[in-house]
């Protein structure tokens, strides 16, 4: 959106093989619920018209989340220097998110299991702001994360109060 | 190391009271249920609500104390969970007083320290001796502001005035009729009235008002009568109609009286005064209230202008500040009008001393040429839903409506649109909305925190983008959205606030 944009880095490519099995886990849930729920209320009548349906439901699920994950991935990226961070996302709602270094009150790197497995790690920003008081930045390599929350520990040592 | 001070003895009874303000309620219920069942039985309910409360005043008094070191102030409490706090005389942002009538019967005042960041109160005394408030203020601002510590050692102990004379430069002072008319403009209370109104209406004492006047229920089906009448030709009962509509206005005027008498008593002798760095407020009947707001807390200014507004030539003002907003129980937006009104002509001079931003002669960006038609489409739908739901009470009757929904759409998004708008300066930008209440934000550049540029696939189509600009007020008002804005001005813009931002230190 923006010109500045092309010094943006891309997320981890591991994130892409996360969001998908992120995405395997919701579509059998998914199909599971519909399954039942179809079982439920249609009961066992005429189960060769809905059952090819919820197979179509299903494949159409899994296709669409995997997809989806790729898609995703290539709208989001991010820039780190000196004075901010800048975070661009969104496939249909587009953002780009920008947080001046000297807003950042503390910043957290946190990893949940699937994200340990893939070795990635989520970077949140912490600002003194009402709607954006945290800024998440998912899909980075765990170390990348830890380096970029290093880098943005405030330098000033005088208090600010 | 000074010695331990205590709170003052009438805290037992003011904390013994705020407990059972929370207590009223269960109490009346129990209570009510008492009067129809026979025997004591409720005695011991009560003492079960009583007791505990009194025990818990009575131990905060005694494991309350506090004392003031060279650098810092010394809170310790509690009993069974000890607590020390310490606070650096550097980190106190202000020391507020609050007073309700009891208080100033007794010669009491509620205290509150706030220091920077957090949106509570960093230290809540309730309650002390006034003599003790004035102590507290010369030894912690002793140093930071002369003037006023020099003006607070002067003050005579015994004085009931809230505040010693501090040497300021007087920013606005209003008398009773600026109240009476701000009353009238605002509509407080409003939410207590409708209360008061349902509950009559609730115990059936207005059908028993009213119907020996008319003879018949009234109110109900009449709008709905009426409109049939007038579509059918049906004979329409004008006097109904006309004596609905007085006891309407009447109503009506009630309310505002009631908002009248309840901004003198709750503004009354308004004063805001510019010391130092400083904005002093203090206002208050019964309930005197003196706040201090560091001028560089101000995160935005909000220009607030209302069809009477207008008509009367007067504004509404009010900041949003990062942390520290006076926690009552009745939390009300009183405590963030900095101005609750405001004449327009002196607006300049007013935002000139409080965020040193100048508001009119800014040139304004329109939003895109093409806004009117997006802002047309939500105005629409929300006109259609109307008309559907009146369909089912008119029926067929609802198509003369159908015109008069599409041409309130179609004046409500011109004029919408036609008074967006936002401006950049040297040092802020500012961002005006609204059609019939109209709203100016202000926002230096320095208290900017995120900026974030939105582009919906609405947006995308065609050719715009939104910019948000996030702030470290509490509140929905201190956040600026600003839609509509063409493609590239939307980029440049972002970019530019982006830079501003980073170049200027955010200090609490």
């Amino acid at each position: 959106m923006i010109a500045g944009m092309l010094r943006h880095v891309m997320l981890d490519p591991r994130y892409v093989a996360l969001q998908r099995e992120l995405g395997w886990y919701w579509t059998a849930g998914l199909s599971i619920a519909l399954l039942a729920g179809s079982a439920v209320v249609l009961l066992p009548r005429r189960w060769y018209l809905w059952l090819p349906l919820w197979l179509l439901a299903t494949a159409l699920l899994a296709w669409w989340s995997w997809r989806w994950a790729e898609i995703e991935y290539r709208h989001m990226s991010y820039e780190v220097d000196e004075d901010r961070i800048e975070i661009r996302s969104g496939v249909v709602w587009r953002s780009v998110q920008n947080v001046p270094r000297s807003r950042v009150q503390h910043t957290d790197v946190s990893q949940g299991p699937l994200e340990r497995k893939h070795g990635l790690g989520r970077l949140v920003i912490f600002t003194a702001g009402t709607h954006h008081s945290r800024v998440e930045l998912p899909g980075l390599a765990h170390d990348t994360a830890l380096e970029i929350r290093d880098r943005l520990l405030p330098r000033q040592t005088a208090d600010v109060v | 190391m000074s010695s331990e001070r205590r709170l003052h003895p009438y805290s037992i009874a003011f904390a013994f009271l705020t407990q059972i303000r929370l207590f009223i309620v269960p109490g009346l219920f129990v209570y009510l249920g008492a009067q129809r069942s026979e025997g004591n039985w409720w005695q011991p309910w009560m003492m079960l609500f009583i007791l505990p409360n009194a025990a818990f005043a009575v131990l905060r008094y005694f494991t309350y104390r506090y004392r003031y070191d060279d650098s810092e102030l010394v809170i310790r409490s509690g009993l069974l969970f000890r607590r020390e706090r310490h606070i650096p005389y550097a980190r106190i942002q202000n020391i507020d007083a609050v007073q309700n009538l009891l208080h100033r019967l007794l010669n009491v005042v509620d205290v509150r320290i706030e220091t920077g960041g957090g949106a509570t109160a960093e230290a809540t005394m309730s309650v002390l001796p006034l003599s003790a408030l004035t102590e507290m203020r010369s030894r912690v601002f002793a140093g930071r502001h002369p003037a006023a510590a020099g003006a607070g050692d002067n003050a005579d102990a015994d004085r009931t005035d809230q505040a010693p004379a501090v040497v300021g430069r007087p920013l606005l002072h209003l008398n009773t009729r600026e109240l009476l008319l701000c009353g009238f403009i605002e509509n407080r209370g409003a939410v207590l009235i409708a209360a008061a109104f349902g509950l009559i209406w609730e115990l059936g004492l207005f059908d028993r008002i009213v119907t020996p006047l008319v003879g018949e229920p009234m109110g109900r089906g009449v709008l709905r009568n009426f409109v049939r009448g007038v579509i059918s030709n049906a004979t329409i009962s004008w006097e109904r109609i006309a004596l609905t509509v007085a006891a309407f206005v009447g109503l009506l005027l009630l309310i505002r009286l009631f908002s009248m008498a309840w901004a003198v008593v709750r503004l009354h002798d308004f004063t805001l005064t510019l010391v130092d760095a400083d904005a002093r407020r203090q206002f208050g009947l019964l309930t005197r209230v003196s706040q201090t707001i560091p001028l560089r807390r101000v995160q935005t200014l909000s220009v607030r202008e209302g069809p009477l507004h207008r008509y009367f030539g007067r504004v509404a003002v009010r900041v949003s500040t990062a942390g520290g907003r006076l926690e009552e129980q009745s939390a009300n937006a009183d405590r963030e009008y900095v101005a609750p009104i405001l004449p327009t002509d002196t607006l300049d001079e007013f935002a000139r001393a409080m965020i040193g931003v100048t508001i009119s002669g800014t040139a304004w960006h329109p939003p895109h040429p093409r806004a009117f038609r997006r802002e047309i489409k939500g105005w629409l739908f929300t006109a259609a839903f109307a008309c559907t739901v009146a369909a089912f009470y008119l029926r067929w009757d609802v198509w003369p409506l159908v015109p008069s929904g599409i041409l309130w759409a179609v004046v409500g998004a011109r004029q919408t649109v036609k008074h967006l708008g936002w401006a950049e300066t040297d040092e802020a930008i500012l961002f005006k909305s609204g059609w019939l209440w109209r709203r100016t934000a202000v926002v230096r550049f320095a208290k900017i925190q995120t900026v974030t540029l939105h582009a919906s696939p609405f947006d995308r189509r065609t050719g715009m983008a939104r910019v948000h600009v996030d702030t470290a007020g509490a509140s929905e008002g201190s956040v600026i959205h600003i839609p509509y804005i063409p493609a590239e001005a939307a980029s440049a813009l972002y970019v530019r606030l982006s830079a501003e931002a980073a170049q200027r230190q955010f200090k609490w």
